[in-house]
């Protein structure tokens, strides 16, 4: 059989789904040729989750890419900038006051090709490392945006991506989606999924009466996973005994001073069982506390995090989200690809919700075969790719657990246990031990989290680098001292021609941002 | 220098004073650039290169005349001398400034710089007359003034136009100074001629209607005009 694929069904109009209509009409057609149908069905019964309101600098690329302007987006999402996430209270429990904390930054380290992680290492360390390697950090935390009003659009100074409300994104590119994309818009609630005899998905029947028939079906349906987990019974991967996070709390915070100034990154604030994400967008805040069910009671865990806003959360009320860790044991499966929820999950530290709704989503656009002779090998590798990239993402994520020396609860003790950790990750933790981490350390490009973003965790969160006995191959001290005082100058003048973080996204409400 | 302090015109505070006239201009003597409307562009397009920059509070795109090529140099208006057949509007109105009026557009608040070395009160052409109105020479700068201010939205809408339409690209303007090597302008716009050629029909019957086409050849032509700035650059001493 060697038939066309021209119809794809996506299911689910979250992010996820609407992300990926987007991607895929922009990768398979042209404005003015469309060869490949994209549908997208909606529930009207079942509402969007709703949060992943962080996001990486890819997405600048990804929403160039799909023809989005960036102001309208900035305008219509409540966009503000998100230059890094600061982790506070990661590596020590806070004592009297006294909180610990570290940027892990957007800026890469050595922007200039010269690494001064090594000179870093060996030098008394009189600085935390993202502000000895770079300049952003002084940009971060003096809540500077990250570009100017001159500069064009998707443009900055330093390395940016964005804080968005999810529930608007969703809406802004569905309207781009089917304004300008060509994709069709249906809302339909699946009542049944109708196979072939070879297990592949003939067609969809709905609760309106309607049947939907398509090439191909892409599962955007979140947590239920409506194709693959339900219909096509493709099992799930649970990794519950390495991430130990398994539920979250969240709330959003209207601002009480509409002029107070937002962070241009996240903070990520760690207690008894689990951790805060704080999210600054332009019209309120998105606050939750992510935490694992099995050291800490759901009570408790709404004090923590009615603590940790304070008073403006006293009248505010708390939305609880089960969360299981882990991924499909295939993400593609006959004529059937998950994206978003439905593949695969894990907390939300690093922003990797939409991340991995956009590089599967283009993966995904990359390997469609035009007929359906290319499938069997498209889905091995698909499966491969994707598979390898969650236990890359896994390791990042444990990363930032292994490395806390905070002992005040069972919690991070289980989360130190060496059993509880990946493989993977305990023997390259051994092998930067005394060996500096280099590039070959991440040889897949499908790796999300590459050696910038290990150093930052790492060296923020007091991994001990021993180069001592191999000091002699640093030997450019003088050029690197040239390198810490071009950052310094670097740091002086952005402060000199970058403004506010809450004046520039004023500023781009009121002027726009420049195409050119 | 001291700083441009506009104020508005007081009949009563400012009834004494009057301006020199200099007609060297020397208040621009630092500055590389000064606005420029589109209105102007085909005389001001022999003198100096017209390009379009953006503002640095807005991002907003203005057309300027390039004066200088370096951060407070001015090669035209300079040593008491000026080396131009055209005296842009934006350097001829001086002292004198619209502020902007909120509630009626149409008529102008007449602003003065209260630091100008111009003012005085012997020496020069009169704000007021005997009577304390407007003297004659203050009603024509009046005149002037709310002309600018129209060509200067008109021009508004010129630029937004190119913007809309990816007629603007950045210039790369790379010169060579002999020993001092080579100097890259950065953060100057004009106009991209690809993309003007490649225009529609209907496009190009409607820049030709709304009369665009003299300002858009103008600013073009007026590019080679670097190589006059360079020129005066090899004679030019600073003070």
């Amino acid at each position: 059989m060697n038939s066309p694929i021209k119809n794809i069904a996506i299911v689910g109009g979250g992010t996820a789904g609407w992300l990926t209509a987007c991607i895929l009409a922009k990768q398979l057609n042209n404005a003015r040729d469309i060869t490949t149908t994209i549908t997208l069905i909606e529930s009207a019964e079942i509402p969007p989750i709703g949060v992943g309101e962080g996001t990486v600098p890819t997405m600048r690329q990804t929403l160039r890419m799909i023809g989005i302007n960036e102001s309208d987006f900035i305008q219509e999402c409540d966009v503000t900038f998100k230059q890094s996430i600061k982790f506070v209270d990661w590596l020590h429990t806070p004592q009297s006051g006294h909180h610990h904390s570290y940027h892990h930054l957007f800026n890469y380290p050595h922007t200039t090709g010269f690494d001064l992680t090594p000179y870093w290492l060996l030098d008394k360390r009189d600085k935390n490392y993202a502000g000895h390697v770079s300049f952003q950090e002084t940009i971060c935390d003096l809540h500077l945006s990250p570009k100017r009003i001159t500069d064009k659009e998707y443009a900055g100074t330093v390395e940016y991506a964005y804080h968005l409300d999810a529930a608007k994104f969703s809406k802004f590119l569905a309207k781009h989606g089917c304004n300008n994309l060509g994709i069709r818009h249906q809302i339909l609630t699946i009542e049944d999924v109708i196979l072939f005899p070879d297990g592949s998905i003939e067609k969809l029947l709905t609760k309106e009466g309607q049947i939907v028939s398509a090439d191909f079906f892409v599962d955007c349906s979140g947590f239920s996973s409506r194709l693959m987990g339900q219909a096509l019974n493709v099992g799930f991967v649970s990794k519950g005994h390495q991430l130990l996070v398994n539920n979250a709390i969240a709330m959003q915070v209207p601002y009480a001073d509409q002029d107070k100034e937002i962070p241009p990154f996240t903070i990520a604030t760690a207690h008894e069982a689990g951790w805060t994400w704080d999210i600054g967008l332009s019209k309120r805040r998105g606050v939750g506390y992510a935490y694992s069910s099995n050291h800490t009671s759901h009570d408790r865990a709404e004090e923590i995090l009615r603590n940790y806003v304070g008073d403006e959360a006293i009248d505010l009320s708390a939305r609880r989200i089960p969360m299981e860790v882990g991924y499909r044991e295939k993400f593609w499966h006959k004529n059937c690809v998950a994206i978003g929820l439905s593949a695969g999950f894990v907390e939300p530290l690093e922003a990797t919700a939409l991340l991995t709704v956009e590089a599967t989503a283009k993966l995904f656009a990359e390997k469609l075969p035009t007929t359906t002779r290319g499938m069997v090998y498209a889905e091995k590798s698909f499966n491969a790719i994707s598979r390898y990239a969650w236990d890359k993402v896994i390791d990042f994520i444990k990363l930032h657990y292994i490395l806390s020396q905070r002992r005040d609860n069972d919690f991070w003790l289980d989360n130190v246990n060496p059993e509880t950790a990946p493989q993977s990750l305990l023997e390259k933790l051994d092998y930067w031990k005394f060996n500096l981490p280099t590039q070959s350390d991440f040889a897949s490009k499908y790796e999300v989290f590459q050696l910038e973003n290990y150093q930052y965790v790492l060296y923020g969160m007091d991994f001990m680098t021993d180069l001592k006995q191999i000091s002699q191959r640093y030997p450019h001290i003088e050029l690197a001292n040239k390198e810490i005082k071009k950052i310094q100058q670097h740091a002086l003048q952005a402060q000199k021609t970058l403004v506010s973080h809450r004046d520039m996204i004023n500023k781009i409400k009121q002027y726009g941002i420049s195409k050119i | 220098m001291t700083a441009i302090n506009m104020i508005p015109l007081d009949a009563a505070k400012h009834k004494n004073l009057r301006i020199k006239v200099d007609r060297n201009y020397s208040h621009v003597s630092h500055q590389n650039m000064t606005p420029l409307l589109a209105s102007e562009f085909l005389a001001a397009s022999t003198n100096f290169p017209i390009v379009f920059v953006k503002q640095q509070e807005t991002g907003k795109f203005k057309s300027v005349a390039l004066l200088g090529l370096d951060t407070e140099e001015n090669l035209v208006f300079t040593n008491n001398k000026v080396l131009s057949n055209y005296i842009p509007v934006n350097i001829r109105r001086y002292p004198f400034a619209a502020g902007a009026k909120t509630a009626d557009e149409s008529e102008i608040v007449l602003c003065i710089d209260e630091n100008s070395t111009l003012l005085n009160e012997t020496e020069g052409v009169e704000i007021f007359d005997e009577n304390g109105k407007p003297s004659e020479s203050t009603q024509k700068i009046t005149t002037l003034l709310t002309d600018i201010l129209a060509k200067d939205a008109a021009t508004d809408i010129f630029i937004a136009f190119l913007v809309e339409n990816d007629l603007l690209q950045p210039a790369q303007v790379k010169l060579s100074l002999g020993k001092e090597g080579d100097k890259k302008l950065n953060g100057l716009y004009k106009v991209d001629e690809e993309a003007l050629n490649e225009l529609s029909d209907e496009e190009v019957l409607t820049l030709y209607k709304r009369k665009y086409f003299p300002a858009i050849y103008a600013h073009l032509a007026s590019l080679s005009q670097f190589n006059r700035l360079l020129q005066l650059k090899s004679n030019f001493t600073p003070q």
